[in-house]
């Protein structure tokens, strides 16, 4: 709903201000959730990259910026209905069904609204890959989480376990989520006690694809493909992570309450995920040369 | 690059006040921001008097399960052992952990576990399920799926979808089927457990964990205890529902 009379840059600061003051008031409202989602990731090294992801959506948007500032327009009423629809959610999953997860899945739902009402659906548009880092943010509750990595726990365990039986001299036997290894020099278990051993920081893996593609703005297909391919690559950098931490606790660290594996294997594999996911995004490939280079202009106007 | 000019909102040169408070008098913002205003004043307080006034209240067993008369079980009530096992964490008074041995040696499986807790506390978290805690106790899972069982004498759901799950241990395989039943209908997932005691409407609220396990050899085909696991499992189901947990008209309001 662009208005036709009015100059550009009076439109982005209308839009720039509705922006900011309800996204005050959604602060306002949903403190107690922010606080505690704050204070959750703090414990937990599954959940740390929520800090980063703040500054993320701010390079994001600074990215964006032009393109932006191109598609505010004077909002849409739907904003309205979607943001009574987020407040809905809310309701109804604080009583009467108590879902935590959703009620703070809520929130995405009615910033979703509030960009849409205060700035249009071409900067809604443009900022869902903002909401993404939001949504994988959130920290999921403990026994869902351990629900849902049952299959990818299991199969991430024993392919981590035969790799590293097939080393020379290395010996691995699983017991329920432990892989016992014996070697000419030592023996031990790895990741001993660490909760989720097998399965750990996929939404970090996914935050750094999300940010990595849509650092710049890319062509339809080309998120098809990334889409298609992100979920290999999280799982893949999870087995990494994981084979990365068998191999220092085999080779190198035998104590199982150093730090050092962990530390070690998660900046590997998140090293890995953004190769990984810049590989995937940039690499110029036939299929993607006639797209690519039909928006290369606007995205370098952009840029 | 000049993209856009807060000054020209918050100081404009040749422009009235009106014009200046133009983007933030369109309908649709002038609404959100009430309406978000209002949510952040009164919203989390009047869900939560709601919930305060709609709050289930506990009901107890009509009969305890520590009374649970396995001679009422067709298939057991004879060349079958009872022995019950001390629980383990189970966040409930309300239990029956009973293994049943063949007294025949030569039968196969040897035993078979009935395994039922129930909780009727509102504020109880539904327990986490076998294919979870299995494995922090060492178990490796091999396969889980859904299976059908029929359960005779029920009026209603004679058919129930529970969960079959295979799992390795040292030395020794295990079968595991599990449901719950909560405020009288059959579930086999724990969100399916939360959404259905979590609607309103009803006074009281309960909910149950049924599971059977047999062991099998390693390099055994599952099938035999498989098949003992659904026979205790839809016989015990039988008698739960007809003889100890409540009623659905009496959790109604």
């Amino acid at each position: 709903m662009l208005s036709r009379q009015e100059p550009n840059s009076d439109k982005v600061a209308g839009a720039v201000a509705r922006l900011v003051i309800l996204l005050g008031l959604f602060i306002w409202m949903f403190r107690p959730e922010l606080s505690r989602i704050i204070s959750s990731v703090g414990k937990s090294s599954e959940w740390v990259h929520a800090l980063a992801a703040p500054i993320m959506i701010a390079l994001l948007a600074y990215h964006r910026r032009a393109a932006l500032a191109r598609r505010m327009s004077r909002g849409s009423l739907w904003g309205a209905v979607v943001l009574i629809a987020g407040l809905f959610v809310y309701a109804a999953t604080t009583w009467p069904f108590r879902y935590g997860y959703f009620r703070d899945i809520a929130m995405i739902l009615i910033l979703a609204g509030i960009v849409l009402v205060a700035c249009g659906w071409g900067a809604l548009r443009l900022s869902l890959p903002m909401l993404l880092l939001v949504l994988l943010a959130i920290p999921l509750g403990d026994r869902i989480y351990a629900r849902l990595i049952i299959r990818p726990e299991t199969y991430t365990i024993q392919a981590v376990a035969t790799a590293l039986g097939r080393l020379p001299g290395v010996d691995t036997v699983i017991k329920g989520v432990d892989i016992f290894f014996e070697s000419n020099l030592g023996r031990g278990v790895v990741a001993l006690g660490q909760s989720n051993r097998g399965v750990r920081l996929l939404p970090a893996f996914a935050v750094v694809g999300v940010f990595v593609v849509f650092l710049q703005i890319r062509s339809i297909r080309r998120l098809v493909i990334v889409a298609c391919a992100a979920i290999p690559i999280i799982l893949f950098c999870n087995f990494f992570r994981f084979l990365c931490w068998g191999l220092l606790q085999v080779y190198i660290i035998t104590d199982p309450t150093s730090a050092m594996p962990r530390n070690v294997s998660m900046i590997l594999s998140l090293f890995l995920s953004y190769v990984l996911f810049v590989l995937v995004s940039s690499v110029r490939v036939n299929l993607f040369v006639d797209v690519d280079e039909d928006i290369r202009p606007q995205g370098a106007a952009y840029a | 690059m000049k993209t856009f000019d807060l000054r020209g909102l918050l100081m404009p040169k040749d422009r009235n006040s009106v014009s200046t408070l133009r983007p933030l008098l369109s309908a649709g913002f002038l609404f959100s921001a009430a309406v978000l205003s209002l949510a952040a004043v009164a919203l989390r307080p009047g869900v939560e008097a709601l919930s305060e006034h709609y709050t289930k209240e506990p009901i107890t067993v009509r009969k305890p399960l520590s009374e649970f008369d396995v001679s009422r079980l067709p298939s057991f009530r004879s060349g079958w052992t009872r022995s019950d096992i001390p629980p383990d964490d189970i966040e409930t008074d309300e239990y029956a952990i009973i293994r049943l041995s063949a007294e025949q040696p030569a039968q196969m499986p040897k035993e078979v576990v009935l395994f039922v807790t129930y909780y009727s506390d509102p504020e109880s978290k539904v327990p986490h399920t076998p294919d979870v805690c299995y494995r922090q106790g060492g178990a490796v899972l091999k396969s889980m799926k859904n299976t059908t069982i029929a359960i005779p004498g029920l009026a209603q759901q004679s058919k129930v979808t529970a969960r079959l799950l295979l799992f390795r241990q040292r030395g020794y395989n295990q079968v595991v089927i599990f449901s719950f039943f909560a405020d009288g209908q059959f579930r086999n997932s724990r969100e399916q457990v939360r959404w259905t005691i979590g609607k309103p409407g009803n006074r009281h609220v309960y909910f149950s964990k049924i599971e059977t396990v047999a062991s099998y050899p390693t390099d055994g085909s599952p099938v035999p205890a498989i098949n003992l696991c659904k026979k205790l499992f839809a016989e015990a189901v039988s008698i739960l529902v007809s003889e100890h947990f409540p009623t659905k008209e009496q959790i109604k309001r």
